[in-house]
């Protein structure tokens, strides 16, 4: 497990998702990366019955930890824990009740350039699709602050130079420490999040 | 052999001068032929008889002087020829040469082709082995025959009668020094030992050591598994990253480097092999001294020169 950027990808005006995600895929596949399967992020949002203003709980299974289930609060702590999280959440019903339209999934292609892995997802919330996400992982390194450079100078590769250099806060936080996967996965709470507004404009910009 | 084959060669070349010069002799014969069926010619401009066959015998002896020196020139090719032995040399695969099909077939020509490299083969590896065994540091167990075995009793290698205090002293005061690498003694067998070196917040080295002789080296990520189910150490499996990859490589001519260099001393190889580890501490920040660039095929500069440690992708070594 090494560090991961998760970043949505704007789609310009006059191109449906299915084109610019294609675009995407052949600039990956210019770099030389290698398409390795396919991976899926699901999040499921829960509420809590009878409380005032409480916390949405994020419930997030990725196919990359297949035998962990991450529970995140929106702006607050998280968990890691086994499958049956779900099932144990499903008994406490009467306290944790699932949110109505609160499943949202990004699906689609995982690819492997030297020690990177890149993902290319669709983002859909229901039958709707909501937009593209962009993962990109350095594998080889631990601490966010070391390799930062690395991974923009690969995503400059195929995003352009106008790109954001700026490290996004919840990495920034923790950029001294060592990285642990539910920072990858409160980053895809976070675009979830942002995509469910209307209004959301996208960090990493096309050229 | 091969010396055959060069004397053929010249042999070959030799005979295509002396046909040349035949060719030659031949002409001026020819010339001397045709100033005879000619005869005495009147002179347009001059009516005496006299002046005539002065002229012709003139002539003639210019002509015998030119056959004179291409037979002569036939001569000395005939003489510098020597006849060569090459096909009783070469065996039964000389009567090949004789076969009328040759020209279709290039068995022969292959046949003697390989032979050459055959020869080049063996000279290069008289080469190698005079230079092996005029190196003082032994690497290697493996026997090579009985001259060697004897030198081997003769000679034991160097810095095998250590005292175990002694090698626990160095190490010591080795794991003092560099800065940014942390040691942890993991095992001691004997002579051998497996030292775990972390690496700043970059890797980390497994390192087996005899004495002070290092032995292997295997460069892992941090987050990777160094111990089996059982708690032994994984001592063979490579790391799952390919940069860390690469390191150890570089890691295994590094050590080789600095124990054939700097063997005059039992600790200096090892001390100047922890330095050249020490410059990885920045392997993911520092952009390549050469072309300015963090990455090259989706890799960071994984060279370090062994003289002047600087971060350089293994495709801009200068």
């Amino acid at each position: 497990m090494g560090v991961a950027y998760v970043s949505p990808w704007k789609v310009p005006a006059g191109q449906n998702v299915q084109q610019n995600i294609e675009e995407l895929h052949n600039s990956i596949e210019q770099l030389g990366a290698i398409k390795t399967g396919l991976f899926t992020v699901e999040c499921e949002s829960y509420h809590a019955v009878n409380v005032a203003n409480s916390k949405t709980l994020h419930l997030i299974h990725s196919t990359e930890y297949p035998a962990s289930r991450f529970a995140c609060f929106e702006d607050g702590p998280s968990i890691v824990s086994d499958v049956m999280l779900p099932s144990f959440l499903s008994k406490l019903r009467s306290v944790w009740q699932p949110r109505k339209g609160g499943r949202i999934e990004s699906k689609g292609h995982r690819y492997e350039l030297g020690d990177f892995v890149l993902k290319t997802g669709i983002i859909s919330m229901g039958p709707s699709t909501k937009g593209i996400s962009l993962e990109v992982e350095y594998t080889p390194c631990v601490y966010p602050c070391d390799c930062w450079g690395i991974i923009t100078e690969l995503l400059k590769g195929f995003v352009g130079e106008n790109m954001a250099t700026n490290m996004p806060t919840l990495i920034l936080e923790k950029s001294k420490e060592i990285y642990t996967p539910d920072i990858t996965m409160q980053q895809y709470v976070e675009l979830f999040s942002n995509m469910r507004k209307s209004n959301y404009t996208p960090i990493v910009c096309v050229k | 052999m091969a010396d055959t084959i060069n004397q053929a060669k010249l042999t070959i070349s030799c005979i295509a001068q002396a046909i040349t010069s035949t060719q030659q002799l031949r002409s001026t014969v020819t010339n001397v032929f045709n100033l005879l069926c000619e005869g005495v010619k009147p002179d347009e401009d001059h009516d005496g008889r006299g002046r005539d066959r002065k002229k012709f015998l003139q002539k003639f002896q210019e002509h015998l002087q030119a056959v004179n020196k291409d037979y002569n020139e036939v001569e000395k090719y005939c003489n510098s020829m020597i006849p060569t032995p090459e096909l009783q040399v070469l065996g039964p695969l000389s009567h090949l040469s004789l076969d009328s099909n040759t020209d279709k077939k290039n068995t022969f020509r292959d046949a003697v082709q390989t032979y050459e490299w055959n020869q080049r083969m063996h000279e290069y590896a008289q080469i190698a082995s005079s230079i092996l065994l005029s190196h003082q540091l032994k690497r290697s167990q493996s026997s090579g025959g009985a001259i060697l075995a004897k030198r081997r009793r003769a000679l034991p290698p160097k810095f095998q009668n250590m005292s175990s205090q002694h090698v626990e002293n160095t190490l010591q005061l080795l794991a003092r020094q560099p800065a940014d690498l942390t040691f942890k003694l993991i095992k001691t067998l004997g002579d051998t030992r497996i030292l775990q070196v972390t690496v700043g917040r970059v890797f980390t080295v497994i390192l087996m050591l005899r004495n002070l002789l290092m032995e292997k080296v295997l460069v892992k990520g941090l987050d990777e598994e160094l111990y089996y189910e059982n708690g032994t150490i994984d001592l063979f499996s490579e790391s799952q990253f390919e940069c860390m990859r690469r390191i150890t490589d570089h890691a295994m001519t590094a050590v080789l480097q600095y124990s054939t260099t700097h063997a005059t001393q039992p600790e200096i190889p090892l001390k100047y092999f922890l330095l050249w580890l020490q410059s990885y501490k920045n392997l993911f920040i520092d952009p390549c001294s050469i072309c300015g660039k963090h990455l090259d095929g989706g890799l960071p500069p994984v060279w370090r020169d062994f003289r002047n440690p600087v971060a350089c992708h293994d495709t801009c070594r200068p």
